[in-house]
């Protein structure tokens, strides 16, 4: 054993046996003032043994297990009363296996006890590594994180197609049919052929409003519906006007009265983007879709709509016309306002967060407002456990607005357990 | 073990004061065997070591080490923690005294095992063999003899555990082995 301590803080230890050779480079930890002993700290060490010029290096943990591992099997080995062999094999801990004579274990065994003895060898690196993993968890959150966000941006902004923007499209062609005086079940299916472009927006529009109509009323429409009468319906509508405001959460934002509003609205585009081509493939690919929603509203949708049909291809010179019509729709909807969402920031799984947009559109608030807000919302279990108000980045300043769309907020369930915040901008307009 | 918890620690008929006593007792053999040292050695290394009022003359020493079951007198004499401590610390400043000549058994021990050649052909061993046996025979009780070749186990085994309690921590390995010893009976 020789000593060299180069500077006083770091020290060097060589351990020489017949057998065994071991070096020890070591720091002085602060802790050395409340021992009688040094206490090492990054720890380095180098193990040569003889029998066949093996060598080991390692770090203080290592030493650490050599050492427990080695003292212990002495111990137990020196405990017994018969021997049976004078060869050994020792495992440690994140070292390879040792097989020594047994000269080369007392020579093993008492280098290790020598520097053991003068240093205090703590199994300190543990420390280290643990930081580092908790670096490596906060570092592995943040790009989960940032991938949840990135795919719930993308999904606002590129939705995927096939959701609510179909429903629309498929309410057009039904209502397109001018046979309207057949039966209305015959209509849902009949193709839109001689339907112009623009007058199917609004055919979907009214049709989506209208979709919940009494059932009973359908007949009493049918009648009025071919000739320009606008002021027989007019008399029906506002009768059918309570009921349909109770069913309308069941569909999508589609109850826009004005064409023109409701093109804007495609425009802002939260989920509708590509829908508002009405060629003849969507509308026709779209319709089976729809069936599986609504299929119990076909029937009613048919003559509000064929209504519009007729009202709408007509250009603006007819325009008061439509007026009456959009008028009384009007009456139907006007207490309520269509919900898109413009933008999420999300922590939570993209799933959650699009099943959270997805709920919202499809709802609808009762009264009449327009504007803007953004939301911070917590999510807790299956809920949104808080809601706060962006004012200052908000136009929508109704309070019973806002009452009513935090009302409908808590309504929604998530699909899985969760727990995050989410940062949501919505459009609220009639 | 047969020891219940009412028996006091002075009884010396207490397995587990037995089995220490009996060690301590073997390993001097032992180092007798293999070097030839005596009483006069070992009152030396005592004196050396400040423990002359433990162990002053040669009837304490003998005293001490009849405390082993084994011997003769069957291990009536007592042997307190002083004693112990006391034997144990001469007993490894002897062996480290004489580490050179137990390495070099060992090592004879190593080689001849490896070859599977029988222990007492080889020079060193086949002594230390030899005056083990007679040493053993000449002083423990008759009845409680092993088979020779027992005792040529023993006398090998203690051979090993001499070279741990050589080292320069050798006293401290000593006292642990006590322990688990007593443990052990």
């Amino acid at each position: 054993m020789s000593y060299s301590s180069s500077e006083s803080n770091t020290f060097s230890r060589r351990y020489e046996l017949p057998t065994c050779l071991l070096e020890v480079w070591t720091e002085r930890s602060p802790l050395s003032d409340w021992q009688a002993q040094i206490v090492a700290q990054n720890l380095r060490f180098r193990l040569q043994l003889a029998h066949n010029r093996r060598v080991i290096t390692g770090n203080q943990q290592q030493i650490a297990n050599l050492i427990e591992v080695v003292t212990s099997y002495c111990d137990r080995w020196l405990a017994q009363d018969d021997i049976e062999t004078l060869d050994h094999v020792i495992v440690v801990p994140k070292l390879s296996k040792l097989r020594l004579t047994t000269l080369q274990l007392f020579d093993l065994y008492e280098s290790i006890e020598l520097c053991a003895n003068e240093f205090v060898i703590l199994p300190n690196v543990l420390l280290e590594v643990h930081r580092i993993n908790l670096n490596w968890l906060k570092i592995m959150a943040g790009i989960i994180a940032i991938i949840g966000v990135s795919i719930g941006a993308i999904r606002l902004i590129y939705p995927p197609s096939g959701e609510q923007p179909n429903y629309q499209i498929a309410s057009t062609p039904n209502a397109a049919p001018p046979e309207q005086a057949a039966p209305p079940s015959a209509i849902s299916s009949a193709p839109k052929s001689d339907n112009k472009l623009a007058q199917s927006e609004n055919n979907a529009k009214v049709a989506a409003s209208s979709k919940s109509t009494n059932p009973t009323i359908p007949n009493s429409e049918i009648i009025p519906v071919n000739p320009n009468v606008p002021q027989t319906e007019q008399l029906n509508k506002p009768e059918s006007k309570p009921l349909e405001r109770t069913d309308k959460v069941a569909i999508a934002t589609e109850p826009m009265n004005n064409p023109n509003s409701n093109v804007d609205r495609y425009r802002q585009g939260s989920t509708t983007g590509s829908s508002v081509t009405n060629d003849g493939t969507t509308a026709a690919n779209a319709i089976p879709q729809r069936r599986l929603e609504v299929p119990n509203k076909d029937v009613l949708q048919a003559p509000v709509s064929s209504e519009d049909a007729k009202l709408a291809p007509s250009p603006p010179t007819k325009f008061s016309v439509p007026e009456v019509a959009s008028r009384s729709t009007n009456n139907t909807t006007t207490n309520t306002a269509n919900i898109s969402v413009l933008q999420i920031k999300s922590e939570v799984p993209s799933n959650i967060t699009a099943n959270l947009a997805f709920y919202l559109q499809s709802q609808r608030i009762d009264l009449i407002s327009n504007g803007r807000i953004t939301l911070d919302l917590e999510i807790t279990g299956d809920r949104i456990s808080n809601i706060a108000t962006d004012n200052q980045n908000s136009t929508l300043k109704e309070d019973s607005a806002i009452a009513e769309l935090e009302n409908i907020i808590r309504k929604w369930r998530s699909p899985s357990s969760t727990i995050g915040k989410v940062r949501i901008v919505l459009q609220i307009q009639n | 073990m047969t020891s219940h918890s009412t028996d006091s620690f002075d009884n010396p008929d207490l397995p587990q004061l037995q089995a220490i006593k009996a060690h301590l007792d073997l390993v001097l053999l032992a180092l007798e065997a293999l070097t030839g040292l005596g009483s006069d050695e070992i009152l030396a290394v005592a004196e050396k070591l400040g423990l002359e009022e433990i162990l002053s003359d040669r009837i304490t020493l003998w005293r001490l080490r009849q405390a082993s079951p084994l011997r003769k007198g069957k291990g009536r004499k007592k042997l307190d923690v002083d004693e112990a401590r006391a034997m144990t610390l001469i007993s490894c400043t002897l062996a480290a005294q004489q580490q050179f000549a137990i390495r070099n058994a060992v090592a004879q021990l190593e080689k001849c095992t490896a070859l599977k050649r029988p222990p007492y052909r080889e020079p060193i061993l086949g002594d230390y063999l030899d005056r083990f046996n007679t040493l053993y025979q000449e002083r423990m009780a008759e009845e409680d003899q092993a088979k020779p070749d027992a005792i040529q186990r023993l006398a090998l085994k203690l051979l090993i555990d001499l070279l741990f309690y050589s080292s320069q921590i050798g006293s401290r390995r000593l006292w642990v082995a006590l322990f688990e010893r007593s443990q052990n009976s």
